[in-house]
Formats: C-alpha cells, sequence, structure tokens
C-alpha cells in the first residue's frame, strides 16, 4: 500500500461509500461502542483536560527540539547494538530494507501492525524481490488473504467486513471449515500464524515511541504479535516515523496512558513491549539483530511549516472515530492510508495540496475531532487553513468553482447588482435540478425562495403596511 | 544517508545549523502521580484483583507457605500437559520444578541451551510460569523483565501463563512502573514487557476474542506475605 489506497475518483469514493448500508451501519455502530467506552475510561482516570495539557506539552517540546532528541535516541540505539539506518522517502526506507533481507538471504518475514510500512509501500517492495510478508495483526491479516483489501480505520482496520465474509474469505483462501463464531475462526487464523511466527527469517514493526534517554523501541500490542515478532525471529528490522520520539520513560508512561485510552478505550493495551537492543549474551532467545529505519518522507517539511502540530499525532484514531463525516463515508472514502480529520490535515501536506485536496471536503468543519485528540491537535483550523491555502496559494479549484465564485464575487460586491440579483432570485426555484444542484438535492430539501425580499418585507412593516 | 546529514535536515527545519540542548521539559499538572495516591497497600491490591478479574485474569491469593500447595492446585485446574518455568531465584528457593514434576513433565528455561531447544520445549508446554517485577492496580498489569532465566518465550508460547506476585510489589499505576524502568536505564534488559491479562482482539465485528497469538489464560497469584 502507499498513501493513496484507492484509485476511483472522488465522486465515485463518496457514490460507492455512501451506498453500502452494511459498511455505514458497522462504522456507525462502531463509534458508537468505543466513543462510550472511551468516555467511560477518561470519566474513571478523570482531569482529562489536565492529561492532555500534559501530553500536547511533551509533543510539543520533542518536536520543536527534535533534532536534538533524534541526535540522542540514535547514538543511545548504537549505544545498546542496534543498527540504525536513515530514509529521506519512501523508496530510501524500502531500499534499505531490501538490503537486509538480501544480506540475510530472506524471504519470510512476519509483520507486526505499522502504519509507517503502509506510508512507504513496504510489503509490495518486498513481494517484488520474493519476499513473502505476511501481516499478524488479525484485522490486517485478514485483508491480507482477501485479495489485499484496504483498511478502513488505522486502529481497528477489517471494521467494514462482517462474520460472514470473513468466514467466507478463510474458506476460499485457506480451506476454513468452520463456522463464522469469531472465536473460532480467531483460533483457526492463530494455528496459521504461529507457523508463520516460528518460520519468519526477518520480523518487521512499527514503533509507537521510540525512547531518547536509552534508544529503546516501545510497542503496544494486544494480540501478542507485538511480542512473536520481537521472541523469535533472529532478525527485526524497525521502521520508525521520526517524530515517534519521547525524552524518557516518564513521558512515555503519559503518551501509553493516552494511547490506550483513545485508541480503544482501555486502561491499557494487554502487552506494552520495551526493546532496547538486540538480545543480550545472557539471552536465549530474541533477535540477534536489530534495525532501525527512521523514515523522514515529508515529515521534516511539515516541521518546518506552520502546520508543525500536526505532527504530535500519536495515531491512535479518536478524531476518526468521533467525525460526523467518517461516520457516513468511512475510511475507504478518503481513498487515503490516514482517513478522517487527521488524514485531511496530515496527507496533504506529506503527500500534495494538487492531488490530495479533495479530501479537506469531507470535512464539515464542525470541531468535534478537537475536543477528543489526545494531544490537541487543532486539527479543523488546519483543515481549514488547508481549503484556503488551495484557493489562494495553489489556485487549485475548478474552472466551474472560479465562475462561480467570480459571479457571486461580482453581485455581493455592488449594490445595484446585488439589488437586480436578490429581486430576481426567486426565479432560482425553476432552476433545472441537474449537476451540481442534483447531487446537493440527494439528501437535502432545496428551499423555496419567497418573491418579496426580507428587506422590502421589513421596509413594508415599518411603514405600518405589513 | 548519515546521522549527520539527516540530523541537519531537521535542524534547519528548526531553523537552525546544529541541534540545542532543549530548555527542561515541565509538568503543568501532576494528575499522573495523584491517582490512588496515599492508598494502603492492602487497598492497592484489592485494585489490583478486581482489575485483574475485569479484564480475564484469573486470581488466586496465597501465602508463602501455601503457595506450593496453591499452584499444584492451579496447575491441576489448568490446560494438562507440559510446563516451562523461568529460572528464577524465588521460583528456585521455593523448588517449583521438583514440586511440579510430581504431575507434569517440567522443564527449566535452560540459560545454557539453545535457542532451538528452549523454544521448541516452550512451544510443546502449555503452562508457562514467571514471577513479576512488579504489578501495577489501576490496570491489572504485571512487569516483567524478559530476560536471562525469564525467557520471552516462556510467558508467549504456552497457552497459559502464571504469574507469581509478590503483594508488596503492587504500585499503583503505570507512572510507577515507568518510574521503575527508569531506575534501572543503565542496565536495561533488552525486552521487557508490560502484560494485562490474556492475549485479545476486538477485529472481527468488535467482538472481545480471548488468545489470538500469545496466552488464552493467565492466573495472577497474589503472594499476600511475600
Amino acid at each position: 500500500m502507499s498513501i493513496k489506497t484507492s484509485d476511483l475518483s472522488f465522486k465515485q469514493r463518496m457514490r460507492e461509500n455512501l451506498s453500502d448500508s452494511f459498511k455505514r451501519q458497522s462504522i456507525a455502530a462502531a463509534q458508537d461502542l468505543i466513543n462510550q467506552k472511551r468516555q467511560e475510561c477518561y470519566d474513571k482516570l478523570g482531569d482529562f483536560e489536565k492529561w492532555r495539557d500534559l501530553a500536547a506539552d511533551i509533543r510539543s517540546h520533542v518536536l520543536d527540539n527534535l533534532d536534538y532528541y533524534l541526535e540522542q535516541f540514535v547514538s543511545n540505539a548504537e549505544r545498546v547494538g542496534a543498527t540504525v539506518h536513515f530514509a529521506r522517502d519512501a523508496a530510501e526506507a524500502n531500499a534499505i530494507a531490501r538490503e537486509i533481507f538480501r544480506k540475510k538471504k530472506a524471504t519470510k518475514a512476519v509483520k507486526s501492525k505499522s502504519m509507517v510500512t503502509e506510508e512507504i509501500g513496504l510489503n509490495e517492495a518486498l513481494e517484488e524481490i520474493g519476499v513473502q510478508i505476511l501481516e499478524t495483526d488479525l484485522g490486517e491479516y485478514l485483508l491480507q488473504v482477501d485479495n489485499k483489501d484496504k483498511p478502513s480505520h488505522i486502529v481497528i482496520p477489517a471494521l467494514h467486513k462482517d462474520r460472514k465474509r470473513i468466514r467466507g474469505v478463510l474458506a476460499a483462501e485457506l480451506g476454513y471449515d468452520g463456522d463464522d463464531v469469531p472465536e473460532n475462526m480467531t483460533k483457526f487464523v492463530r494455528g496459521i500464524l504461529r507457523q508463520a511466527f516460528l518460520s519468519a527469517d526477518i520480523a518487521v514493526t512499527g514503533c509507537n515511541f521510540a525512547i531518547a534517554e536509552t534508544g529503546t523501541i516501545a510497542l503496544m500490542t494486544n494480540e501478542g504479535n507485538g511480542r512473536f515478532v520481537t521472541s523469535i525471529p533472529k532478525t527485526h528490522i524497525v521502521f520508525m516515523g521520526m517524530e515517534r520520539i519521547v525524552p524518557s520513560f516518564r513521558e512515555l508512561d503519559i503518551m501509553f496512558s493516552m494511547l490506550a485510552r483513545s485508541g480503544v478505550g482501555a486502561r491499557t493495551s494487554v502487552y506494552m513491549s520495551l526493546i532496547t537492543g538486540p538480545k543480550a549474551p545472557a539471552d536465549v532467545d530474541g533477535p540477534e539483530e536489530l534495525h532501525i529505519i527512521i523514515v523522514d518522507n515529508g515529515r521534516s517539511a511539515v516541521l518546518a511549516s506552520e502546520f508543525r502540530d500536526v505532527l504530535r499525532c500519536i495515531r491512535c484514531g479518536a478524531c476518526m472515530l468521533e467525525c460526523p463525516a467518517y461516520r457516513h463515508v468511512s475510511g475507504h472514502g478518503y481513498g487515503v492510508l490516514y482517513p478522517g480529520p487527521l488524514g485531511a490535515a496530515l496527507v496533504p501536506l506529506i503527500a500534495g495540496y494538487k492531488e490530495y485536496k479533495d479530501i479537506t471536503k469531507i470535512c464539515s468543519l464542525c470541531g468535534a475531532c478537537n475536543d477528543v485528540c489526545p494531544v490537541k491537535i487543532p486539527l479543523y483550523e488546519t483543515i481549514y487553513q488547508h481549503r484556503r491555502i488551495i484557493v489562494e496559494r495553489e489556485k487549485l479549484t475548478n474552472r466551474l468553482e472560479d465562475a462561480a465564485f467570480s459571479v457571486y464575487g461580482n453581485i455581493i460586491g455592488h449594490s445595484r447588482l446585488y439589488r437586480a440579483a436578490t429581486r430576481l432570485a426567486f426565479l432560482g426555484n425553476w432552476a433545472p435540478r441537474v449537476s451540481l444542484l442534483k447531487e446537493w438535492c440527494k439528501s437535502r430539501e432545496m428551499p423555496v425562495i419567497q418573491k418579496e425580499r426580507f428587506r422590502d418585507w421589513f421596509a413594508r412593516r415599518r411603514r405600518g403596511e405589513a | 544517508m548519515t546521522t549527520h546529514e539527516f540530523i541537519g535536515t531537521v535542524s534547519r527545519a528548526l531553523g537552525r545549523s546544529t541541534p540545542q540542548a532543549p530548555a527542561p521539559l515541565v509538568y503543568r499538572h501532576s494528575v499522573h502521580t495523584d491517582v490512588m495516591r496515599g492508598l494502603s497497600q492492602d487497598a492497592l491490591a484489592k485494585e489490583f484483583v478486581d482489575y485483574s478479574r475485569t479484564i480475564g485474569a484469573h486470581v488466586v491469593e496465597t501465602t508463602r507457605s501455601q503457595l506450593p500447595a496453591s499452584l499444584i492446585q492451579v496447575v491441576k485446574d489448568s490446560p494438562a500437559g507440559s510446563i516451562v518455568v523461568a529460572d528464577d531465584p524465588l521460583l528456585r528457593e521455593l523448588g517449583i520444578v521438583r514440586l511440579l514434576r510430581a504431575i507434569a513433565p517440567v522443564q527449566l528455561w535452560d540459560v545454557d541451551g539453545t535457542p532451538a531447544e528452549n523454544i521448541k520445549f516452550a512451544e510443546k508446554a502449555r503452562i508457562g510460569i514467571a514471577v513479576a517485577r512488579m504489578a501495577l492496580a489501576e490496570s491489572g498489569t504485571v512487569l516483567l523483565f524478559s530476560h536471562a532465566g525469564t525467557g520471552r518465550s516462556v510467558t508467549l508460547l504456552p497457552e497459559a501463563t502464571i504469574y507469581i506476585i509478590p503483594q508488596s510489589l503492587i504500585r499503583p499505576r503505570l507512572t510507577q512502573g515507568m518510574a521503575y524502568v527508569q531506575e534501572q536505564q543503565n542496565d536495561l534488559p533488552p525486552c521487557i514487557n508490560f502484560v494485562s491479562g490474556p492475549s485479545a482482539t476486538s477485529d472481527i465485528e468488535l467482538v472481545r476474542v480471548v488468545g489470538v497469538h500469545g496466552p488464552m489464560h493467565v492466573v495472577h497469584m497474589l503472594v499476600t506475605d511475600l
């Protein structure tokens, strides 16, 4: 995968996802359930606003001093025996990974869910050189075996599939002959993936946080795949977005406390693993080699821009679970790896306004995302600002839109034209329902424009006539 | 690309030529240290037990003298099969291996053995036994140093894990857990795990399913006088 996950046009994506009633129901149910759990979790903890002050302060402090903390992290990671690599972009990151696979003559890899590897399209890059790479997060695995279907949420990727569909895929692709009870299907997959873990040459993971003071990689998982891949294969490759740093374990406490609650509405994940270098001489199991690939891929440009705050993101997905637009179009509507408010704020920055201007339109600027973001990213303000830039600086509007706004600008800027136009506005009642109007009227009723304008009625009233 | 080039790009993005030591990070609030502040050890233990049960761990409370008998009972109640035991001073002192050999095939994690042999045994074992470094009341969490005698596989491959938890080591929350890890930072083991209950997923229709890749059964054996 890469940042772009769909070849359909914006309109096609909207139409397809809005007409998928199963998907819409699943997303709505998931939002309601997880949002409620998250609320209960934070109610129990108390002082949500203070917690997120701390989390936002930590992330901002790190970003403002990212060069210092990165340097510290790298020197400590190397001190404990990790090999650190740097990648300016996706191509460099993939090339480094391929080189490691070649050197190790590795053909089988297992991967624990990682957004940055999806961002750079690692799976495809490895498959091209004949490496079989298996997703081990249950949701990601179910997508992978279903003809590489795309995730609809960053934490719960297979949210859009029901048990019947999953059963069908397991039966067709893997010869599963059981029923569609989630426990039984999970048990079946457990058996398959266990063999994969035990026979893999290389493990690939992401990195939730990296601890500068010790060179440690911190991973948060629930299923245990994060532990598996860091226990059995002899080589472990970590892909790390360069902004994933926290100064010390003290800050990791705050970040993990927020990530589990905001991500899935739990006090903690089942596993939090802290990996500091490859296995020690006293250890029997664990990887002999640990490679850490630190990826920029557009992040340094964001760091330098007015949108630095967007890099505070800890990938919890709470903004999308709170978003009323996401509720209807789902992650697939965005057609990008990072959907929802975060996607609309981040993707145009790391992948360009030109191709991704449309996703900023999937937002009603209601601000619900801001209220739940655990690191207080000004999400809707960022999206609003993107829209301004798209029009004013990038000039990426279409001709029809330009023409419409120029007519509107003329009318609003000239009092005579304004008077004439408002007097004749009622003629719009007979306008044919075509093109833009037709789209708009699909889910709304066109208001009837009165013949008499408010200002005329008001003047009449003042004269005592109405 | 070299470290120098990469860091240089980041410095330039921040408007400087080289990294500068930051001003200290100031915490505006103390909400994290306020959780369960002032609770007695017994009260913390109660919180730990309650939340362990909430997340699906089985809790057994015992005393040091009763531990062998309790452990035999727990093993009898667990899936029948072989057992892999962490090579830990406390478990050695209690003679756990000898004790359990009376009822099941037992192997100590062999620090002098090969990875293949150790992993093979652990993979076949139905139960793994390890000792907690600390436990966290708020989240029913066990802190493990998966290092040396406590191999990573001991608490990962068998379908059940039994954690021996001295009650005196229960602390309020992750804040204290991370502080403990930070204290050891000059001699950190390569793998530390905070484990909260059995392995779980909600990836199919958000239905919680226990036991994906890791253990399906987790027992917290709380030793009240240790």
